[in-house]
């Protein structure tokens, strides 16, 4: 279905349109076209905020998944009626990304779209939290970006790339 | 405005102009009806006092953006709007700074607008377009700094006004 995409902060300027198509792209890769999913471009004060509230660490970060459902990594959500196929929200800390890349030299535009992915194997149940688990997401978000860069022709890489 | 604008005034309607690259781009507002209604709470928060709680008034006008290109004799325009404040300051946080609501062609160079063109409502639009719109809008420096900035403009020509109004109504009020 749609994705819902916001852009709530002034401080870096981000392109709609490319970066939907991505999400899109990356959504049909997860076999989850079918569920909405929102998007919102945050700035550090909304992500400290929601760090804060929801993971008692009130920094910026880079990407924040709020899941719909609660589904072990590699199901689908289950949803019961029309208002369930609703896969979560994705606030993504654009500035905080936009910051990270200008230290680091990485392509902002890049960056956003992995981080986006990552996001959204959150929303479907992948975690990092020990070996395992990361080495399932990991191998789901290279197999999604390797999809991506089929269709976009690009290189892009997983986020989580040598966490373990 | 940062940007490049230059600004025009006559009373209550304020016209940003730019020109880049064959194109010419003009974001109209009027500063009359622009504050929108403050929230008014049920009960009086603890410890403070009524009197102390001025509220900030914001201007937040919906502002129409005509882009007209050099070589043709049709202005695409695009009516803006701030989001209502309906969820309270978290919520506005979480959405779009301004969103487009309307879309036409009109012909350059004429003042009245023809209801017998065509108006898009970006209700029904299909989002992919949309966001095709925006990052069309902010391609010519109408993006998400430009329409916080333009908040901040509005504020203090509304200010202006208000206070202009209060000095020409004192003086009518003393004349005999």
């Amino acid at each position: 279905m749609s994705v819902a995409l916001r852009n709530a902060q002034k401080a870096v300027p981000v392109r709609r349109a490319p970066l939907r198509r991505a999400v899109c792209a990356l959504r049909a890769a997860l076999g989850a076209s079918r569920f909405d999913v929102g998007l919102v471009c945050a700035g550090n004060g909304l992500m400290r905020r929601l760090n804060g509230a929801y993971r008692q660490r009130p920094e910026p970060t880079d990407v924040l998944s709020f899941p719909f459902h609660q589904v072990a990594a590699g199901e689908l959500p289950r949803p019961r009626c029309r208002d369930e196929y609703n896969l979560g929200d994705i606030f993504l800390g654009v500035e905080y990304i936009h910051q990270q890349c200008r230290a680091t030299g990485e392509d902002f535009d890049s960056v956003l779209v992995v981080t986006a992915a990552h996001g959204l194997c959150h929303l479907l149940g992948y975690q990092h939290n020990t070996q395992s688990s990361w080495q399932q997401m990991y191998q789901k978000e290279v197999e999604i970006l390797e999809e991506l860069n089929r269709l976009m022709g690009t290189n892009l890489r997983p986020l989580t790339v040598g966490l373990f | 405005v940062s940007g490049g604008w230059e600004l025009e005034v006559h009373g209550t309607e304020a016209k940003l102009v730019r020109k880049i690259a064959g194109e010419k781009i003009t974001v109209t507002f009027n500063i009359n009806n622009s504050i929108p209604p403050s929230v008014d709470d049920d009960e009086p928060q603890e410890g403070q006092k009524s009197d102390e709680q001025e509220p900030e008034l914001t201007s937040t006008p919906n502002f129409v953006v005509e882009v007209i290109k050099d070589d043709t004799k049709q202005t695409l325009v695009l009516d803006c709007h701030y989001p209502e404040d309906e969820v309270g300051h978290e919520g506005e946080e979480e959405s779009d700074i301004f969103t487009i609501r309307e879309v036409s062609f009109q012909p350059t160079g004429e003042s009245d607008w023809k209801d017998t063109n065509y108006t898009l409502n970006t209700d029904s639009l299909d989002w992919a377009l949309y966001d095709h719109l925006m990052d069309f809008l902010a391609d010519r420096g109408v993006d998400n700094t430009f329409a916080d900035e333009l908040i901040e403009l509005s504020t203090a020509l509304e200010h202006q006004e208000y206070i202009k109004f209060l000095e020409d109504l004192k003086s009518f009020v003393k004349c005999q």
